[in-house]
């Protein structure tokens, strides 16, 4: 009972936050003034202007005229951020995974909830953009999507489709990583084998609509069919695993026509011994180039392999490695980030759980960092362009810059120090945050609470 | 590294360890200059110099001259404060307290060992997004995070809050036990808090009990010998649902001695928790003037003497309520009995603010936090705090301390005094609340908590503001002695 009420108000609520100003078209030109501009590319600017137009940053400078007809929000005082970004996350889902192992042809799309707490505490952190995509617990999980914390349907909160699969290299509950690895391989031996067929079942097609009788053997009506197959041919199921292959059918060995766009995957390595795995699997199934690796909390003992890898990877949550040596007792720490930067790979840092205070704040996450000794532009970047350089969003998001979506958080101060608070939160434009107005937050703050005296 | 000079010898003779170490401190003289000296006591120093001689601190000032002999320290860039003071620490033991509950083959054995088994599949893969997803109601993670949850909490013995899964059954009402003997001065947990700057931490006993065992005071590292502060410091009781929840309902296992009774029953409602308490302290008081005890919840006799010394004011009394109501129980139940005491937890302090004022009850308040964890949101007591009760209560002038009780790490103390300084503290009065005000709360300001001439030499340095998220400690030192250094 207690939690359906608590559903419901997460509706009311989310409702009061956002859906008067999403519903309503952008203003067409927004200016936010004098604030100090952290643009990620580039210097910071003080007392600088960024000028919106239609959701898309036009210009940013500390002379920037502003037009007759914007909309103008003074920040003098206050820094303009760009959105955070979350590479990964199966937050923001009704359930973190399917129950069966390899279920490619799943879309998150079907399961985002947008009534989701989670994504009303994405705006009073100040994170802009969310990679949903399926949890650990799986084998092939299901296609991802980036989508916006506002909005009252997917449609409306989607930023990108996926572009990624998740893969769990580590087992899923009650089961081995024998069991895991066989999965996996047995899934693209079946895809080949499904396509052999789907070939020759293409040629047999194509002959019986020109009114012919098959005519050759089996391994030559798959050589001659490999050409015929279309997209529409192909099943669900098998279609994201030939797009994870890299969108070609290929059919007895021989490379066959580009069927659909390629997919990448987001492989979970839960362990050290996992990182050899995935890069195989990756390399044998042809999409090496398109993976990002998601690592749990012991795999930078694998660096020297993600190195040689040379693709980006998802950090674990606890940034700290706790191991206890099992003949001394005594407890050695890690601080993981430090040796992913020191390897010099592209990396993303993700939010902390979110029943803890301050971890669960990117910023926060990267203020750790700094605090290990890592550069701050190093930090910041991590939690704002790496992840769109990763999800292949750059282009859009990640940085304060002409050209790009207009995803922006005003912090009260710097976004490295623990009193500063997301006041603001602009997305393509739309103010879809303000902290006057987070009415949960006062109440957590004892403020405006009827209840109480 | 701590304990680095320990030999087997110190550890087997504990007193010829103080003795030793009493003698190699002796000629000890180390001057200290940073960047920034937080006194606590006083004003915060520029470019200050602490001189410490024997262990404790012998001048604190901007212009010292250094003694001839004495081993400098020089931190630059260094922010030194006063060693923090932990006033309420659940503490990782790291040893078994208790055998396995029941035997082989039970349903619970069973049940252990599926929570092991989703413990173990927590850690191995991280479980990002599993933990959100039980509130919605995912069937399989929410066995899983839940049950991983429960492991860390009551069941299990892994994870920083094991010491919670031990509880003293023996009676209801045990003052004339102490925590101390509990105590494994060897716990990775020392070293932990040690190098999160925590110098003296109140060591609290479980919550199982209407009227518990005592605490300890203890140092976090330094000479074996000379680690423990205080054996018998405050005893604690607790109101609220936690002595009916938890415990082992005073069975006897099977076959020895009689059944429980009518007469041995435990308290199953907070109306039995608050008659065990009122029972215990009324019977207490016949006993004083040699009247017969008699009914049920009869505490044991040797708790008798020690509620008196309560009673007498002392023994301090603390005790754990978490919501309103329970915090007025224990305001009542004080009353009734004109007893003293400090309220542990406080969850809901931010509701009774005009009351404990009145009460002159101070409160170590803590946890900060939005979402319950662990085995304090199973209690269904703390589904409703405020961010900045720490301020609500500093502004109704009630005394307070803040602690981490089982956090560690990001959300450790100094991490506590943060949050606090984000909602609403001046950073003056959130370092206070985690030194001089803690030290305070648990009587022991006569020696830490802040530094000045003739207090102990535990202090620490850090690489900028304690509060600032990226600093970290680089030095700490205790009773004049480096125990920790980056």
């Amino acid at each position: 009972m207690a939690r359906r009420a608590c559903c419901k108000t997460g509706i009311v609520v989310l409702a009061g936050l956002v859906a008067a100003t999403v519903n309503g078209a952008p203003p067409e030109k927004v200016a936010l003034t004098g604030g100090r501009i952290i643009p990620i590319v580039g210097e910071p600017i003080e007392k600088g202007t960024v000028l919106i137009e239609r959701g898309k940053i036009v210009a940013v400078g500390k002379d920037v005229e502003v037009p007759y007809d914007a909309r103008v929000y003074d920040v003098s005082g206050k820094v303009v951020f760009p959105g955070m970004i979350v590479v990964g996350t199966a937050r923001g889902l009704d359930v973190a995974n399917e129950a069966r192992p390899v279920v490619p042809h799943l879309n998150v799309a079907d399961a985002i909830d947008p009534s989701q707490l989670y994504f009303e505490d994405c705006l009073r952190l100040g994170i802009t953009a969310v990679h949903v995509i399926p949890g650990n617990n799986t084998v092939i999980g299901g296609l991802g999507r980036v989508v916006r914390p506002i909005g009252m349907t997917v449609g409306e909160m989607t930023i990108a489709e996926g572009a990624f699969l998740k893969i769990a290299i580590s087992p899923r509950l009650r089961s081995d990583r024998m069991a895991q690895m066989a999965t996996l391989r047995e899934t693209f031996l079946e895809l080949d084998d499904y396509l052999d067929k789907l070939a020759e079942k293409r040629y047999e097609e194509d002959l019986k609509e020109k009114d012919k009788k098959i005519d050759v053997g089996p391994a030559e009506a798959r050589n001659r069919g490999r050409d015929l197959i279309r997209a529409e041919d192909i099943d669900d199921k098998h279609f994201n695993l030939v797009r994870l292959t890299g969108g070609r059918v290929r059919v007895a060995g021989e490379d066959g026509p580009i069927v659909a766009k390629p997919l990448g995957a987001f492989l979970y390595c839960g362990s050290a011994m996992d990182v050899g795995h995935a890069v195989k699997t990756a390399s044998d199934a042809g999409f090496l180039d398109r993976s990002v690796f998601v690592l749990g909390g012991e795999c930078f003992k694998a660096v020297a392999e993600l190195k040689k890898a040379a693709r980006p990877v998802v950090l674990p949550p606890d940034l700290t490695h706790r191991e206890t040596d099992p003949l001394t007792g005594k407890v050695r720490e890690t601080f993981v980030p430090k040796r992913i930067a020191d390897a010099g790979l592209l990396f993303a840092l993700v939010p902390g759980p979110d029943a803890s205070l301050a971890e669960r704040m990117p910023n926060y996450q990267a203020a750790r960092c700094v605090r290990a000794g890592m550069a701050r532009d190093v930090a910041l970047r991590a939690i704002t362009i790496n992840p769109a350089k990763i999800l292949g969003l750059e282009g859009r998001l990640g940085s304060i810059e002409v050209g790009k979506d207009a995803h922006l958080v005003i912090f009260s101060g710097d976004p490295l120090d623990f009193t500063s608070v997301v006041e603001q939160v602009f997305i393509e434009g739309i103010p879809a945050y303000e902290r006057d107005k987070d009415f949960r937050l006062k109440r957590l703050l004892s403020e405006h609470d009827p209840a109480e005296k | 590294m701590r304990n680095g000079k320990l030999t087997v010898g110190r550890v087997m003779l504990p007193a010829a360890a103080a003795w030793l170490s009493a003698a190699t401190l002796s000629a000890d003289v180390v001057v200290l200059k940073a960047m920034r000296v937080h006194t606590v006591s006083g004003e915060v120093l520029s470019a200050a110099t602490i001189v410490v001689r024997d262990g404790k601190i012998e001048a604190v000032g901007n212009d010292l001259a250094v003694p001839e002999g004495a081993r400098v320290i020089e931190k630059p860039g260094g922010v030194i404060t006063p060693g923090l003071v932990e006033a309420s620490c659940a503490l990782d033991f790291q040893v078994p307290q208790s055998p396995p509950r029941f035997g082989r083959g039970s349903i619970r054995a069973a049940l252990d060992e599926f929570l092991r088994a989703a413990q173990e599949h927590k850690r191995a893969c991280g479980c990002d997004g599993v933990i959100h997803a039980t509130r919605y109601g995912d069937p399989l993670n929410h066995l899983g995070a839940d049950a991983a949850d429960g492991a860390d909490g009551e069941m299990g013995s892994v994870g920083p809050s094991a010491s919670l899964s031990w509880a003293e059954h023996s009676s209801e009402v045990i003052p004339h036990l102490f925590v101390i003997d509990s105590v494994n001065l060897l716990s990775n947990d020392f070293d932990r808090l040690l190098k999160e700057g925590v110098t003296t931490v109140f060591v609290s006993p479980d919550s199982a009990s209407v009227i518990g065992t005592r605490g300890a005071i203890v140092k976090t590292g330094g000479p074996l010998g000379s680690r423990i502060v205080r054996r018998a410091a405050a005893a604690k009781a607790t109101m609220g649902g936690d002595p009916s929840r938890r415990g082992r309902r005073n069975r006897l296992p099977p076959r020895r001695g009689p059944q429980p009774t009518f007469h041995t029953r435990r308290p199953t409602t907070r109306m039995g928790v608050d008659f065990v308490f009122r029972k215990a302290f009324y019977d207490a008081r016949r006993d004083g003037k040699g009247l017969a005890l008699h009914g049920a919840d009869t505490p044991p006799a040797a708790a008798l003497p020690i509620l008196r010394q309560v009673l007498a004011g002392e023994v301090p009394l603390r005790i754990q309520a978490r919501k309103q109501h329970d915090i007025f129980s224990a305001l009542r139940l004080a009353k009734e009995f004109e007893l003293r005491f400090t309220l542990e937890e406080g969850i809901e302090a931010y509701q009774c603010l005009a009351q404990l004022r009145a009460a002159d009850v101070p409160v170590i308040f803590g946890p900060i936090y939005v979402t319950p964890r662990g085995y304090r949101r199973r209690s269904g007591e703390a589904d409703d705090p405020r961010l900045n009760t720490a301020k609500q209560l500093l502004d109704a002038g009630v005394r307070f301390a803040l602690t981490a009780h089982e956090l560690r790490g990001e959300e450790g103390l100094v991490r506590q005094g943060m949050f606090a300084v984000r909602y609403g503290l001046s950073e003056d009065e959130a370092l206070k609340a985690i030194t001089a005000s803690a030290a305070e709360l648990i009587g022991v300001a006569d020696q830490v908590g802040v530094l000045e001439p003739g207090k102990a030499a535990d202090l620490v340095i850090w690489s900028a503001e304690p509060f600032d998220p990226t600093s970290r400690v680089w030095l700490v030192m205790i009773d004049g002695q480096v125990v920790y250094e980056e």
